[in-house]
């Protein structure tokens, strides 16, 4: 599988910041999905982002522009 | 037929047709907030932190994630005034608070020794700054203002008072004054906001906020279960969910959604507002309760009368004329105590945006015809 094609999971601490970086990241025209927590993480809440690992150099300033704190974890396939 | 509803301060009526919308949608759709991450309960999500967003930017705050949904003002403000502590025991209060201020004071007097002081002001309880600048500020652990008087309608200077108090906290109850003018949280250094989605807003009841600067200062009023953290028997140190514990009223956000989507603007002018202010002044049997600057007068105010009791007025108006109106002390015996008008009361009249000029000349007109009769 190439690089550009492995998925991540974005963590957040709280739904409001899951809700909040779901806005930048449509407002950034990438492709994403929102899913369960998988329970091997600790679980702030119940959702998070998948995207692909490509974007994320893309979506960390905006992130950090707006104080979206997050844990990235790369999901084996 | 015309909009003779004129109580707007106790809830508002019409509500704009976006909120039985978003009402019905929810009741269609169900799903609840944050706890799982299927459709549904995303949809809810991205519907109740969008509410949010949507409040934060009415009060002027940047802070979204520090707002907090509450059942109502009342509840904001019982949060806020039993989440603080008080090193000092004392607080400053104006002179026209409700008793979702007043009776949460009380109960901190009575249990904590907690001592208030009203702030210096004027006849009709607008606060006297240049007064309010000699006192010894560095003596109080918090000052609670309503934003617009319930009973008059008088609008506080709230940006000037606080650089007054300086480090004093502010906390502002925002239940008359939000959706109807405007406020700017960040720009006046507002360190608390309080209210209400079912009066300016006209959201459903059962809706409300509390907006806090800093969160950390307050403890929470309601523990439980919050979505987040659920490996931990305490409360989140994060917010918004530190102050929202249990599951929120998802169809009342629905509701308040629709309501702040809807940009209803005022179908009736401050001139025609304020020729009505002026004409019900020219009529010999009553006197009005209202700001003594029309600069300074929210879109409601009271009204006594020579010929009647509050409540024999406010009857006479519903069952001659069908205009609706709230008579007596409207849960703010200080604001009345202040005004001169304790123990009878008033009949208050509070306008909603859809009222229109002729609903406006209907009511003087009624007024008018009962001076006719003066005794």
């Amino acid at each position: 599988m190439s690089e550009s094609s492995d998925k991540c999971l974005l963590l957040f601490q709280s739904i409001h910041k899951v809700m909040q970086a779901e806005r930048i990241i449509v407002s950034l025209g990438i492709v994403y999905q929102i899913v369960p927590v998988p329970k091997e993480f600790s679980s702030e809440c119940g959702m998070c982002i998948e995207i692909d690992c490509s974007d994320i150099e893309v979506i960390v300033p905006e992130f950090q522009f707006n104080n979206i704190f997050y844990n990235k974890v790369k999901v084996d396939v | 037929m015309g909009n003779f509803y004129f109580d707007n301060s106790a809830t508002s009526y019409p509500k704009p047709p976006e909120v039985a919308e978003y009402i019905n949608e929810y009741l269609k759709g169900g799903g609840t907030y944050g706890r799982s991450a299927y459709d549904r309960v995303v949809a809810v999500s991205r519907v109740v932190e969008n509410t949010r967003l949507l409040l934060a930017n009415l009060i002027g705050t940047k802070h979204s994630d520090h707002i907090f949904f509450t059942s109502n003002s009342t509840h904001a403000l019982n949060l806020a005034i039993k989440g603080l502590s008080y090193p000092k025991k004392r607080i400053l209060i104006s002179p026209l608070e409700h008793n979702a201020v007043t009776r949460p004071v009380l109960y901190l007097q009575q249990t904590f020794g907690v001592e208030y002081d009203i702030l210096p002001h004027q006849s009709d309880g607008f606060i006297d700054l240049d007064a309010t600048g000699k006192l010894d500020l560095k003596l109080y652990d918090l000052c609670i203002v309503n934003h617009v008087s319930n009973v008059n309608g008088v609008i506080q200077p709230l940006a000037e008072l606080k650089a007054l108090l300086r480090s004093v906290p502010l906390l502002v109850d925002a239940s008359q004054s939000a959706g109807y003018i405007p406020i700017e949280a960040d720009s006046w250094n507002i360190d608390m906001l309080a209210l209400t989605g079912h009066k300016g807003l006209m959201g459903p009841t059962g809706t409300g906020c509390l907006f806090a600067r800093n969160p950390e200062l307050i403890s929470p009023l309601i523990h439980g279960g919050t979505g987040s953290r659920s490996d931990s028997f305490l409360m989140p140190d994060f917010f918004p969910d530190r102050f929202e514990a249990g599951t929120p009223n998802v169809l009342g956000i629905y509701g308040l959604f629709g309501a702040l989507s809807a940009k209803v603007l005022p179908h009736f002018d401050t001139h025609t507002f304020k020729d009505l202010l002026e004409q019900i002044e020219q009529l010999k049997s009553f006197k009005l309760k209202r700001s003594a600057s029309f600069n300074r007068q929210a879109f409601l105010f009271s009204v006594i009368s020579d010929n009647y009791t509050p409540s024999e007025l406010s009857n006479q108006l519903f069952k001659r004329f069908g205009i609706e109106t709230r008579s007596g002390l409207h849960c703010a015996p200080l604001a009345h105590k202040s005004l001169g008008t304790f123990p009878k009361g008033t009949v208050r009249i509070s306008l909603s945006k859809y009222h229109n000029p002729n609903d406006l000349n209907y009511l003087y007109t009624a007024l008018k015809e009962l001076d006719y009769e003066r005794k």
